[in-house]
């Protein structure tokens, strides 16, 4: 059960009665990267954010590390979308990497200065340290996403569970974004992570979820990224499968 | 005679007979410890109002105050009956807070119960409330006579009407109200700007909200005799919209929005004790609309005056780029040339 970052069990999830996610049943080993691929609307972000219990789920199990996440919050880091925040907040970039330390912190007490040292230290990896000192909003939207980012490092978690970190990013975010993985990963950490560029899946996952509602197939992208379960996924709506890439696959599996 | 006295007599008969320099001079014992207080409400108020307009609750405050009006009113005729006296401010602030209570649970119990949004519960609910607050007022003033005179201060404000122990209440719930927004100033902050986020590292979204809540309500009571029910909502986001024109930081914010909050009491409640009938509530908002008005021209961060210059300077760049481009060009090709 503990070689398993995430397990989730028979996963059901409902807007008023509408159901979101059905029945959802899959494993994350640790030392893994997972895209989470699936078409608008699958519920994607609903999945990460019924594991960390951010909607209620009506049904199912979520473990973290084999235990609930109450007990596992300190090993989990987050990255919302960036979307989900109002940039025009009365905030510098540094004080938002330190939020990733208040929990450590304690909720009463004053950030000091070695935790502003850590925190720059993260803006300096996702390579933005000079940015440090502006206001949110005067960053650009990858420098923003970095900021979202080097607030899941600070954090140092065992687990990060990333929302659409490529989503309307500049190549060298995306690059510094793909580094940021492959040091987790080889660190031995896991992190799991909502993909849109079927493009981009093989050259920077090693695992995939393809989701739609209900789980279309969990496992290494070798034998899961595959056309006939993409076409399960995506329905009628694929149209631009990256066809060498594709070839690969099957030669893998 | 006159010509006999010495000067400084003179200065001093002058003194004792004009209002205003015995108000703004601090002299009476008693404006001085209002007015600390008051300040002490400003500080207290502006601070937590920084969170309330961060959480896009500012209309909330004004609803509740507004909803504390029937409370005072039949606090007022339930307190005899007690064995109390009928003007006794913990009596009427405990009615103020009870009807900020139920008026709270009707803005819930009508967003849970129906599909209208929340700015429409708030509406009704806050001119209901106030509504029957006026009924209620006129009500006892025509049955109790005079010794009602005073209850009209809880809907304009009036310095004069707080007496030294009643400062003493302003200031024991504004100092507790100061160091809170101190200590919760971080988890405040988070749930502001990334709930999601706050809820993921542990932290209950619901008992943040219910904290702040509390406060501001505790502040809204407070300041209900020297601002008034009606203006109260004027001192939670005024000068904290003021302060987001100096700064870009939550904790500075907090800061500088406390102090445009204290100084607009002060000026205010001076003003409203050195001329008697003037209601303290409005006094004390046109001085904090001068304040954001003035900040909000030249405030350092996003102050129109700054942002008009810098356009203007941006503007200018491109015309000496252009005209520049234009001088390097062979005559032949520039614009208009031929």
């Amino acid at each position: 059960m503990s070689d398993l970052a995430l397990s989730v069990e028979d996963l059901t999830v409902a807007y008023q009665s509408e159901p979101v996610l059905q029945d959802l049943s899959f494993g994350v080993p640790t030392g893994s990267l997972v895209g989470i691929i699936g078409p608008n609307g699958a519920g994607k972000s609903t999945l990460l954010k019924a594991c960390l219990g951010l909607v209620p789920i009506d049904s199912g199990e979520v473990r973290f590390f084999g235990a609930a996440h109450r007990d596992m919050r300190h090993r989990v880091a987050y990255v919302p979308q960036r979307e989900s925040v109002d940039w025009d907040f009365p905030i510098r970039a540094v004080d938002v990497v330190a939020m990733g330390l208040y929990r450590q912190i304690g909720w009463f007490w004053p950030v000091r200065r070695r935790h502003l040292r850590a925190a720059r230290a993260a803006l300096e990896r996702m390579g933005i340290l000079e940015f440090a000192d502006r206001q949110i909003s005067q960053l650009s939207g990858g420098q923003q996403q970095r900021v979202f980012l080097a607030r899941a490092l600070v954090q140092d978690a065992d687990l990060y569970l990333m929302d659409e970190p490529f989503s309307a990013v500049d190549a060298s975010t995306e690059q510094s974004v793909v580094e940021i993985l492959r040091a987790i990963q080889a660190a031995g950490k896991t992190a799991i992570v909502i993909h849109h560029d079927l493009q981009t899946v093989r050259e920077y996952f090693d695992r995939v979820l393809l989701l739609n509602r209900r789980l279309i197939a969990s496992g290494t992208v070798g034998d899961v990224f595959t056309e006939p379960n993409l076409r399960r996924a995506y329905g009628g709506r694929l149209v631009h499968v990256d066809r060498p890439a594709m070839a690969v696959g099957w030669g893998d599996s | 005679m006159i010509e006999g006295l010495p000067f400084g007599n003179v200065w001093g008969l002058a003194q004792a007979a004009n209002p205003w320099v015995r108000a703004f001079g601090l002299q009476d014992h008693n404006t001085r410890i209002v007015v600390l207080a008051t300040t002490l409400l400003g500080l207290a108020a502006g601070g937590i109002g920084v969170f309330t307009l961060l959480r896009r609750r500012a209309l909330m405050g004004d609803a509740l105050s507004h909803a504390m009006l029937p409370g005072i009113g039949l606090a007022f005729l339930v307190a005899p009956s007690l064995g109390l006296p009928e003007k006794s401010l913990p009596v009427l602030i405990g009615g103020a807070v009870i009807s900020g209570l139920v008026a709270a649970a009707a803005i819930l119990l009508i967003r849970w119960r129906t599909r209208l949004p929340e700015d429409a519960a708030l509406g009704i609910v806050l001119s209901v409330f106030f509504g029957a607050g006026l009924v209620i007022l006129s009500l006892v003033q025509q049955t109790s006579g005079g010794s009602a005179a005073g209850l009209e201060s809880f809907i304009y404000g009036k310095t004069a009407s707080i007496t030294i122990r009643d400062a003493g209440w302003i200031a024991a719930a504004a100092v507790p109200t100061l160091i809170l927004v101190g200590v919760l100033m971080k988890a405040w902050a988070l749930v502001c700007f990334d709930e999601g986020f706050a809820r993921t590292s542990g932290l209950s979204v619901g008992a943040v909200d219910i904290v702040m809540m509390a406060a501001v309500v505790l502040v809204i009571v407070t300041g209900l005799q020297a601002v008034g029910a009606i203006l109260m909502i004027a001192l939670l986001v005024i000068p904290a919209a003021a302060a987001r024109f100096w700064t870009h930081r939550v904790d500075v914010m907090v800061v500088v929005a406390a102090v445009l909050g204290g100084v607009s009491c002060l000026f205010g409640s001076l003003l409203s004790a050195a001329a008697e009938d003037l209601p303290s509530g409005a006094t004390i908002v046109l001085v904090a609309a001068a304040i954001f008005g003035f900040s909000m021209v030249l405030g350092s961060q996003r102050g129109l005056w700054w942002r008009l210059r810098a356009h203007r300077a941006r503007r200018e760049r491109t015309r000496e780029v252009a005209l520049a481009a234009q001088a390097d060009m062979p005559l032949g090709q520039r614009s208009g040339g031929s």
